[in-house]
């Protein structure tokens, strides 16, 4: 984003030159980020989404509390009163406001809790995916070359194995050895997951960093520090990484819900998150007895809808703030 | 048999407890329930049964070898006991004893119980494209082949070890692995005739062993050429004795078997009625596989036509639904099977008696048995050996065995003080476990319904105080990765059982209790049991031949067992079948499955 | 041009060699289960696992290993047979290619068929209440799961269990012997797994019509006198069909590849996304080689098809 936007409006008509260039009100150079956040702002949609992703962060730390004030027992609290003589569970009821699920858990309590999962693996995988991007990315378009060839050949590898299948495999095989992967760095867990997601997303954000540093390096500010003499790192840290700052958050953000949907996406497999209450794993579990008892494949979908909408609204949201050139609506 | 297809049970008890009387051994003893009894299997025809007509069963998985050599799995049971005929096999109210099938007649034991003689039936023909004689020579090769790494058969080295010449059989298959080995302990005097000597008293055992699929005919001209390929092709190239095979071309290749989605059987026309116990009505049977949501599966046969379920047990909610929408459509079969909760007895914590005894006390068992869909699913375990398996009675049926040194599994929904009890006695003041051995790791199922009993029983531990990290894995990965392995085996194995392979109780405890039978790689002794006295005990009694004795000599054993509580019994499994409104099934208590060769379309 | 085809070819046959020996390993070093093991069943002496082992040729050096898989791989197209049971797995990928690729086409076609009009009205009544609605419900449909929402279609539709029983529903393609009974089952996995592209492609090409809007040329052909309608169907349209285009090359390969493991999960659809969800299960390794290795030429064919093709409408790219 240059600096080059600091006026946002043009000058009054019919007034003296003198008033307008020096009235401070009827000009205003306005940062970079204030417009940005001006224009987010303008998106409605948008805003109730961010304070919707606010409200489901705050209930995702205090879950235990949560659950407390609603009432509700507790994720792992089996009650076997709530099951049938066929050991089939009971729907929404005033001892459980979601139902319980096919071994008697409150769904409710469930729900709230497994926001954590999907936050915490969004957050971590998209930090790490968006890293390992940044990086080879980086280094790829700057210094282009066998180093481009090896990046973006690997890229074109790893692109090749159906994504599924290469994280369904590696979790699998993370998981089985019992120790985990990278000696015992990952353990059969949610570590196992967002290494995965992270493993084989983080080709997304390689390919896009690695055009962006490709077009930036030829521009005319990293000619000019380059005929000083400054050095590689200088102009990687000081030109070409603060003006990448904007795509990053962007296609971070558009990255986050993906990311989710990955998580889900695993868990329902049964690779996933085993040990916590996870929205996917929920529904996996329901999916045998989704005719009879809907509960427990609705509100975790439910949630999962609405979280991933969030976040889609938020990054949409944010790529028209940046970018107000094509002006989308 | 694993308990991944347990199911199966002695019709002629149910038949009795149907009409009233009560069952054989101690009076009021009970081995089924009146909840189950309401949907007693049928396992005769009836008089008028239609013939004709194509019945299709549906199934979740495949079976596990399609070579009657190596078959093993109950579904697979259900192709074979339709298209070969071993010396003795299994007719649908056969609860003792199996019928002579190939045989023509009962074996001829010797008094010392080494010799079996077998007198094999004449104009038994194979089919196409083979159509000759079956004669006992085929016999024999079908047993010799079992023995070859290509045909992978997994119990010849369990129920054949005492039949003279095994050990060389063995060893010149090490040198020759593509050649079926020559085994000098059985002899095939004329067509008609086999001899088996043993080289211990072991007679029952092995008389049992034949009445499973390998014992069934093999044309050695046929088959020496698939044989000698690294894996055995001739079951995807099998011939028949019985009234079906599997649809194949003339060149022998079955054209019926697309692994993992169906088998189709068609009648063989080199079948002789006059020589079989089997009526054969359907003209066709499509098993087809794939169904993985067995719920639809089960909701599709109840409202369809011409359909049965196949491999798999009813879910929870389908029970529910059969039990209260179709109950006419339902049986409920006990199975021969039980389920438990191996408790890893080769280390901490598991290592000290007192917190074993503990666990099962706390155990509450009714809540496992929730997790299968209730009652109907079984009854509760109080020791081993299940229903109507000699020794069963024996061992104390249905309630168990009793006195103080039993009290922590009186209580089928558990008993916190008794645990508490054990817990102290283990040095643990609070009640609950306390230390950094209280860290344990779990590895189950990861499907239901196998996994929501891990979680269960996972809950209940840690009521206890243990810290349980739970792994859900492929069902058969948890075998042969985890609780077969016993370097990589968990503290706590919660899917596991044994069903029966014939009637006899040694199976049920020798190999899941045998501590001589813990070997590095593939070990089905799951808790790691290894105590001296009931590995001579179970060594002793596969030389016990008498019936009576032998059951006597099993129920104490079992009590034995239960009494070190290497493990939680939680069930004895029933097996629920289910088939459309116009089937007439027959259920075949051995198998505890449809048998198609005595099912019928209703008229 | 023929240049720039051969060198994407040899490429697309190194990646695929690439892509055996990265799978092999990563099975290899992190073994999932012993498939001697596996073969031999349960009972079986540590002899007979031995003995399988070594007729597998599971103790042989991983490089023979990989050496004995390659030589029959391109020598006879052989892929080997399955651990679990014992069946080619050449003809066991082959047997749940037809399902996947009906799951895939009909797919295709819904999502054609419902996108790229959706977008294209969109466009054209840009800021319109149908506009602003339109958005949202595409937003939706992205972020909703596939396979939840292929059980809330189930809950609502399916024959057998829906509130509304229209479709066939779970099963029903095991069922399905004809060609018509086939794609009557295959109706709500093609609406479900169709509902994300679509949206996707949607807002796709109203995005791509809006930015050629703003173009000079669009101008021009407005300034003379040109209805808008015509304006951007004819103009805006075919610039925005190419890349329409690639996105649907690289969508279909994928699909094809496995990625439809969810649908076809979900509706219990025999097709090769399941067989890669079992065989990963199972750590059968001839078969997570074959599928990867399918799955993979699947991706990299559609790729360089999508390559070539835009070679052959932009020669610069040739010279990259």
């Amino acid at each position: 984003m240059e600096a080059s936007e600091v006026r946002d409006q043009p000058a009054p008509v019919g007034v003296s030159p003198d008033l307008t260039e020096f009235d401070p009100i009827a000009i205003t150079a306005r940062s970079p980020w204030e417009l940005f956040s001006r224009r987010f702002r303008e998106d409605r949609l948008a805003m109730a989404a961010l304070v919707f992703l606010g409200l489901l962060v705050l209930i995702a730390i205090f879950a235990p509390l949560v659950v407390k004030l609603a009432g509700a027992p507790g994720p792992d609290t089996r009650d076997s009163g709530a099951l049938d003589i066929f050991g089939t569970p009971t729907g929404p009821s005033s001892a459980h406001l979601f139902g319980v699920d096919q071994i008697g858990r409150d769904v409710f309590s469930r729900t709230i809790y497994g926001a954590r999962v999907s936050l915490i693996v969004a957050v971590t995988a998209t930090a790490l995916a968006t890293i390992a991007g940044i990086i080879t990315g980086l280094l790829a378009g700057y210094f282009r070359g066998w180093v481009d060839t090896l990046v973006s050949r690997s890229v074109d590898v790893l692109l090749a194995i159906p994504y599924l299948l290469l994280a369904t495999g590696l979790a699998a095989a993370c998981t089985l050895g019992g120790t985990g992967c990278l000696g015992g760095l990952i353990k059969p867990g949610l570590s196992v997951v967002i290494f995965v997601i992270a493993f084989t997303s983080w080709t997304y954000m390689a390919r896009i960093i690695r055009g962006q540093t490709l077009s930036l390096r030829e521009k005319e500010f990293v000619e000019a520090a380059r005929s000083v003499g400054a050095s590689h790192t200088r102009i990687i840290f000081q030109e070409i990484l603060p003006n990448l700052v904007a795509p990053i958050i962007v296609y971070a953000s558009i990255l986050v819900p993906q990311v989710i949907l990955y998580e889900a996406a695993l868990s329902f497999l049964g690779v996933g998150v085993v040990d916590q209450p996870s929205w996917g794993q929920m529904i996996s579990d329901a999916t045998p007895i989704f005719a009879d008892a809907w509960w427990y494949m609705m509100f975790p979908g439910i949630a999962l809808l609405l979280t991933v909408l969030a976040f889609n609204l938020v990054g949409d949201a944010m790529q028209d703030a940046l970018n107000p050139r094509a002006k989308k609506t | 048999m694993r308990s991944k297809l347990a199911w199966v049970i002695a019709p002629g008890l149910i038949a009795v407890l149907a009409i009233g009387l009560s069952a054989c051994g101690d009076g009021g003893n009970e081995s089924v329930s009146s909840a189950q009894a309401k949907y007693a299997p049928v396992t005769a025809p009836p008089d008028n049964a239609q013939q004709g007509g194509k019945l299709t069963a549906l199934a979740a998985g495949d079976v596990d070898y399609i070579d009657p050599g190596a078959a093993f799995y109950q579904f697979s049971y259900m192709v074979t006991s339709a298209t070969v005929r071993p010396l003795f096999s299994w007719a649908p109210d056969d609860t003792e004893k199996p019928t002579p099938d190939f045989a023509d007649g009962e074996p001829e034991i010797s008094s010392d119980y080494k010799t079996i003689t077998v007198h094999t039936r004449s104009g038994i023909k194979f089919s196409p494209p083979v159509n000759r004689e079956a004669t006992s020579a085929d016999v024999k090769y079908a047993l010799e082949r079992t023995l070859l790494p290509g045909v992978a058969n997994g119990y010849s080295n369990v129920y054949f070890t005492s039949v003279d010449g095994y050990d060389e059989a063995v060893k010149a298959v090490e040198k020759d692995p593509t050649t079926a080995p020559e085994w000098k302990g059985i002899e095939t005097p004329d067509d008609n005739t086999i001899i088996f000597h043993l080289t211990k008293p072991a007679a029952t055992v092995v008389v049992g062993a034949l009445s499973l699929p390998a014992s069934a005919p093999v044309p050695p001209e046929y088959a020496k050429k698939y044989d000698a390929e690294t894996t055995s092709a001739y079951g995807t190239h099998q011939v028949a004795t019985g009234p079906y095979m599997i649809e194949n071309d003339s060149s022998g290749e079955l054209t019926g078997y697309s692994p993992g989605k169906e088998i189709k059987l068609v009648r063989n026309p080199n079948w002789d009625p006059n020589t079989d116990y089997r009526p054969a009505y359907l003209d066709s049977v499509d098993l087809q596989e794939g169904f993985a949501d067995t719920v639809s599966a089960t909701r599709k046969i109840l409202t369809g036509s011409h359909q049965v379920n196949g491999d798999y047990g009813l879910p929870a909610q389908s029970l529910k639904l059969a039990a209260t929408k179709y109950p006419d459509q339902l049986s409920v079969t006990p199975s021969g099977a039980n389920r438990y909760v191996a408790l890893n007895t080769s280390k901490p914590p598991f290592d000290d008696i007192n917190i074993r005894k503990a666990v099962v006390a706390n155990t509450d068992r009714e809540a496992l048995r929730a997790t299968r869909g209730g009652p109907l699913s079984g009854e509760i375990a109080t020791h081993f050996i299940p229903p109507l398996i000699p020794g069963f009675e024996e061992a104390g049926g249905i309630a168990g065995p009793q006195g103080p040194e039993f009290d922590f599994i009186q209580n089928p929904t558990g008993d916190p003080q008794v645990a508490a009890k054990y817990m102290k006695k283990a040095g643990f003041s609070s009640g609950k476990c306390e230390g950094s051995n209280c860290d344990i790791t779990m590895v189950g199922d990861n499907a239901p319904p196998g996994s929501d009993t891990a979680q269960v029983f996972k809950g209940q531990l840690e009521e206890l105080g243990f810290t349980v990290s739970f792994q859900p894995v492929d069902h058969d990965l948890m075998y042969t990765k985890f609780c077969s392995v016993p370097a990589n085996a968990p503290q706590v194995c919660p899917n596991v059982g044994w069903s029966k392979d014939f009637q006899d109780g040694q199976a049920i405890l020798d190999v899941p209790f045998n501590g001589t039978g813990i070997n590095p790689k593939n070990t089905s002794n799951w808790p790691e049991l290894d105590v001296a006295s009931i590995n001579k005990e179970l060594a002793r009694i596969a030389n016990i031949s008498p019936p009576d004795e032998r059951a006597k000599t099993l129920g104490a054993l079992d009590d034995k067992i239960t009494a070190l509580a290497p493990a939680v019994p939680w069930l004895w499994d029933t097996q629920t079948n289910v088939a459309s409104a116009d089937v007439v099934p027959v259920i075949n208590l051995f198998n505890s499955n449809t048998d198609v060769s005595f099912t019928s379309l209703a008229k | 041009m023929l240049r720039y085809i051969v060198r994407r070819v040899l490429w697309g046959v190194a990646m695929l060699w690439i892509v055996s020996a990265v799978v092999f390993v990563l099975f290899y070093v992190f073994p999932s289960a012993d498939p001697a093991v596996l073969r031999a069943g349960r009972n079986a002496s540590p002899q007979q696992v031995d003995a399988i082992r070594h007729t597998l040729g599971l103790d042989d050096p991983v490089i023979v290993q990989y050496w004995h898989y390659m030589r029959d791989l391109v020598l006879h197209f052989d892929f080997g047979f399955s651990f679990q049971s014992n069946t080619d797995v050449r003809a066991l990928i082959l047997d749940r290619l037809p399902a996947t690729a009906l799951l895939v086409a009909g797919a295709a076609v819904v999502w054609l068929a419902i996108g790229l009009p959706t977008g294209i009205i969109s466009a054209i009544k840009r800021r319109s209440l149908l506009d602003r609605t339109t958005m949202v419900t595409t937003l939706a449909l992205i972020s909703a799961p596939v396979f939840w929402l292929g059980l809330v279609a189930l809950y609502l539709f399916a024959k057998d269990v829906g509130q509304f029983p229209i479709f066939p529903g779970i099963g029903s393609y095991n069922e399905a012997h004809t060609f018509l009974a086939r794609c009557g089952s295959m109706i709500l996995p093609w609406l479900v797994l169709a509902a994300a592209t679509a949206a996707i492609y949607a807002r796709y090409l109203r995005s791509s019509l809006i930015d050629t809007m703003s173009e000079d040329y669009i101008r021009t052909a407005r300034a003379k006198g040109l209805p808008e309608r015509t304006v951007i169907l004819r103009h805006g349209v075919r610039s925005a069909i190419t890349p329409i285009v690639t996105l649907l090359g690289l969508d279909v390969g994928v699909l094809l590849a496995g990625n439809a493991i969810l649908t076809e999960t979900v509706f219990n659809i025999p097709g090769v996304g399941r067989l890669v969800a079992t065989s990963i299960e199972r750590s059968d390794l001839p078969v997570i080689q074959g599928v990867t290795l399918f799955g993979a030429f699947f991706i990299i064919l559609f790729n360089l098809i999508v390559d070539i093709a835009y070679a052959y409408l932009d020669p610069r790219v040739r010279y990259q």
